[in-house]
Formats: structure tokens, C-alpha cells, sequence
């Protein structure tokens, strides 16, 4: 983790079969924000394509992995494929289940939960493949967790704190005001990213809300900005720098 | 028990259209109690087949015992001999377990297999396990999070739960992991949510699975 405050830009990988105009929307945020955090949309382009496109783009990379989608194989693999490109911080979630997207009729997968894939994911760090064979050499991946701000904070934190416990590397909250990252912050000893959508612009600057956060103890603020909006959301992160 | 639902009666009536002689075979168990293969709904099938001769129908006490069936069989021979198909109100084992006895007659299935399940009433049913071959209700308070988060997380609540409530339910249900929490307080276990539960090893899962412990 960088040990300034980062600002970074959640984008969702387009479904289509074509990734320039993505690239080139998403292009926009470069020098604006410290890191894009790619989140593959249901069904759409491959997150960590596009996150190595963007990386070539001279913008560092967060690629996110669901569970829902595949199993431990193919998780492997698109760990390992992770490490092997240089994209070294990856955010493991259980991801919306198949009945709640436009895609309802999948198979959901959910071979490993996050708490497992952090197992696997420690195996990988130690050098060891899932057959327990000893690769080439360890990964140097950090992998982040979700933290929800809709639960009940106890219970969260037992959850939270199993996931660390297995080298969950930083917290990212689903969107919340500043209130709860201090919550998360004074209770957990990794780093703290807050989360806020960046639905239909902000009511305030977002220097000013990205400052309460910061004051809040969050190691970073991560925008989630609606699919298409890449260009237009680089205006708001201009103000800030 | 197996949970089952009637396959719609016009789909059951072209798999019997080549037939005209039908025998009808029902499950006095599970199917009995779910309504779909028990003696009043062999009856309304043989009723609704107006253009069939129903050459005999059999109540069988567990269509899914291979030797229960060879018994009933046994006892019905000349009849099925005289039967083009039987038409099976069982569910799929029921069907598959006649057919190693019946190794050449045509099974027609009436019967859709969906769950193993409880009965909360007639008409109510309810899936609490998914025969995973691993079970840890031993820690989760009794409850099975295989079976009732829709996602069999082990390991707690995902990140689209509100308020307790679960997300694929669109929010009308509670989270299982704040089922299984407040029973784990209530019981003074909390403890037992930082317990690692480790990845499943689905081979026991592998089809088709069997259990031979006899020679």
C-alpha cells in the first residue's frame, strides 16, 4: 500500500467486443487519480486484459475477482496470471450472485469463499501452486477484502478479522459516509478505503469529501464511477489535483 | 425425503403417446406426502388417461429400494408383462431403481425430482441440506450454510447482505450468517465465526457417488 492517501477510480469493464473506446474514456483519469481499480462486468470484457491495458497506459492497476465466477482453477490462474503481469493489488469479493444480475439463468460458482481464496491466495505468496507443487517463485500479490457497512459491526469485524488473520492486506468498504470508515478504522489494523458512487455527480467538491475521509483515518478513497462515464468522471477527480 | 412436483400433464401424455397399454407405479413415501405419486394421485393420473387401458397401478412402499421394487414387481409380473410402459409417479431414483429390475420396458418419468427437503406443512417444503458429504452444522450452530445462502458461503455474510437481510432474496429474507450468529450468541459460541472453514474437497461431490461399506 502506498502510504499516502489514494484516490482511486472504480471503473466496470464493458460488455462488447470492443475495448478501445473503454481505454480511451478510462485514458482520461490518467495523473487524476493514483490507481483504477477494474471490476469486470457481468459477462463483460476480461478484467485483467483490461487492467494490463491499462497498466501499459502508464496508470496502475486494482483488478477485482468474484468468487461467483469461477473456481479455484481459474482463480488461480488469474492470480498467478496477476502476478506474473506486474498487477500486484487485487480485491476478492463474493460478487453479486447470478440472480441478481440480467444474467440469471448461470450457474452461480462459489467454489471458494473469499476467507478460502485467501488460502489459496497465502499458498500462492509462499511459492506452492494448488497441488501443493512449488512454483518458480513466490507471488508478491496483495489481495484486499470488502468490508460491509450494512452489518452489524461485530459481527463484521469477527468476519473481517479472520480475513486478515489470513493476510487480507487492506479493507475496502462498500459505500458509506465518513462516520463508518472510522468505525472500520479504529477497529482494524490493516489500511481503510472508503468507497462512494459516483451516481449522478457529488452534492459537494470532491476534495472536500476525499479530505473528511482522509480525516476519518481512510489510507484512500475509492470512486465508483457509472460504466461509459470514465471521461466525464475525470473531470470531478481534476479538481483535486 | 425427495421433493417432487408433477410434470405437466400434457408433457407426460406425448412421452405415452406411442403406448396404449399403461401400467402406473407411485410412491407411497416421499411422493405421498408431496402429492404427486401417492394412491389419490395414481387414481387422478388413471383417470386423466381416458384413452390409455391402465392395465394396473402399484402403491410401492419405496420405489428407491432395488429389492422393495424387485419384490413389488414380483408380485405384479404378468400385469407389466401385458403393459407397454409404465408410467413412474416416483421420482428419479424410483424410476432408475425399477429400471434395473425392468432392464427392457419403457419408464416414462410423471414426476420432476427437486430437492431433499423437509416438510413444514403439506404444500411446504423446504431444502435444509445439500448432501455436500462434509457437514459442519457442528460449528455453524446447526444451521447449514451450504444449503441456505444462496452463495454456500462458510465463512460468513458476503458484502451485498443489508441490515441482515440477504440480497438474492431482495432483502425479504434474512442473511443465514445472521441466523447462525444470533443462534451462535445465543448459545455463547460467537467464537466459533473466526474458525477458519476450509475450502470443500468437492471430489465427494463427483458424480455419480456411491457408498459400498459391504462386499
Amino acid at each position: 500500500m502506498p502510504k499516502a492517501f489514494e484516490l482511486i477510480a472504480q471503473v466496470e469493464t464493458p460488455r462488447g467486443l470492443s475495448i478501445e473506446p473503454f481505454l480511451k474514456r478510462v485514458s482520461n483519469l490518467k495523473g487524476k487519480v493514483d490507481a483504477i481499480h477494474v471490476v469486470e462486468g457481468t459477462g463483460g470484457l476480461n478484467a485483467l486484459v483490461s487492467a494490463l491495458k491499462i497498466k501499459e497506459m502508464g496508470i496502475e492497476p486494482v483488478i477485482h475477482l468474484y468468487c461467483r465466477d469461477k473456481n479455484r482453477i481459474a482463480l488461480f490462474s488469474d492470480l498467478a496470471t496477476a502476478s506474473a503481469l506486474g498487477i500486484s493489488r487485487v480485491v476478492i469479493s463474493t460478487g453479486h450472485h447470478p440472480a441478481r444480475t440480467d444474467v440469471s439463468s448461470a450457474k452461480p460458482v462459489y467454489d471458494l469463499d473469499v476467507v478460502q481464496t485467501l488460502q489459496m491466495v497465502k499458498e500462492l505468496a509462499e511459492g506452492r501452486d494448488l497441488a501443493g507443487q512449488s512454483l518458480d517463485k513466490p507471488s508478491s500479490i496483495e489481495v484486499g477484502v470488502m468490508a460491509n457497512v450494512k452489518g452489524e459491526l461485530d459481527f463484521e469485524l469477527l468476519a473481517l478479522r479472520k480475513m486478515i488473520g489470513l493476510g487480507a492486506a487492506f479493507v475496502l468498504l462498500t459505500p458509506s459516509d465518513e462516520g463508518k470508515v472510522e468505525q472500520f478504522v479504529s477497529q482494524l489494523k490493516v489500511p481503510v478505503i472508503g468507497s462512494l458512487s459516483l451516481n449522478n455527480g457529488l452534492s459537494t467538491g470532491l476534495s472536500k469529501l476525499s479530505q473528511s475521509f482522509r480525516k476519518a483515518g481512510a489510507s484512500g478513497l475509492n470512486v465508483i464511477l457509472s460504466p461509459g462515464t470514465e471521461d466525464k468522471a475525470a473531470s470531478v477527480f481534476s479538481s483535486r489535483r | 425425503m425427495l421433493i417432487t412436483t408433477k410434470k405437466p400433464f400434457e408433457e407426460v401424455k406425448k412421452m405415452l403417446e406411442p403406448y396404449k397399454a399403461v401400467g402406473i407405479v407411485g410412491c407411497a413415501d416421499c411422493c405421498a406426502t408431496c402429492q404427486t405419486g401417492g394412491s389419490e394421485q395414481i387414481k387422478a393420473m388413471a383417470d386423466m388417461l381416458k384413452d390409455k387401458t391402465i392395465v394396473f397401478s402399484l402403491s410401492c412402499e419405496a420405489p428407491c429400494d432395488q429389492r422393495i421394487a424387485r419384490r413389488d414387481l414380483r408380485r405384479v409380473e404378468e400385469d407389466v408383462n401385458k403393459s407397454e410402459a409404465l408410467l413412474m409417479l416416483t421420482c428419479g431414483i424410483g424410476v432408475q431403481s425399477f429400471g434395473k429390475t425392468l432392464a427392457t420396458k419403457p419408464l416414462v418419468p410423471g414426476l420432476n425430482t427437486m430437492f431433499p427437503g423437509s416438510a413444514a406443512r403439506i404444500g411446504e417444503f423446504r431444502e435444509f441440506c445439500n448432501t455436500c458429504g462434509d457437514c459442519i452444522l457442528g460449528v455453524t450452530a446447526g444451521i447449514c450454510p451450504v444449503t441456505l445462502c444462496p452463495k454456500g458461503l462458510l465463512n460468513g455474510p458476503c458484502e451485498d447482505m443489508e441490515e441482515g437481510k440477504c440480497h438474492v432474496w431482495n432483502f425479504k429474507r434474512d442473511c443465514i450468517w445472521y441466523d447462525i450468529y444470533g443462534k451462535l450468541k445465543a448459545q455463547n459460541k460467537q467464537d466459533n465465526i473466526s474458525q477458519v472453514n476450509a475450502s470443500r474437497d468437492w471430489s465427494y461431490k463427483h458424480h455419480p457417488r456411491e457408498l459400498v461399506w459391504r462386499r
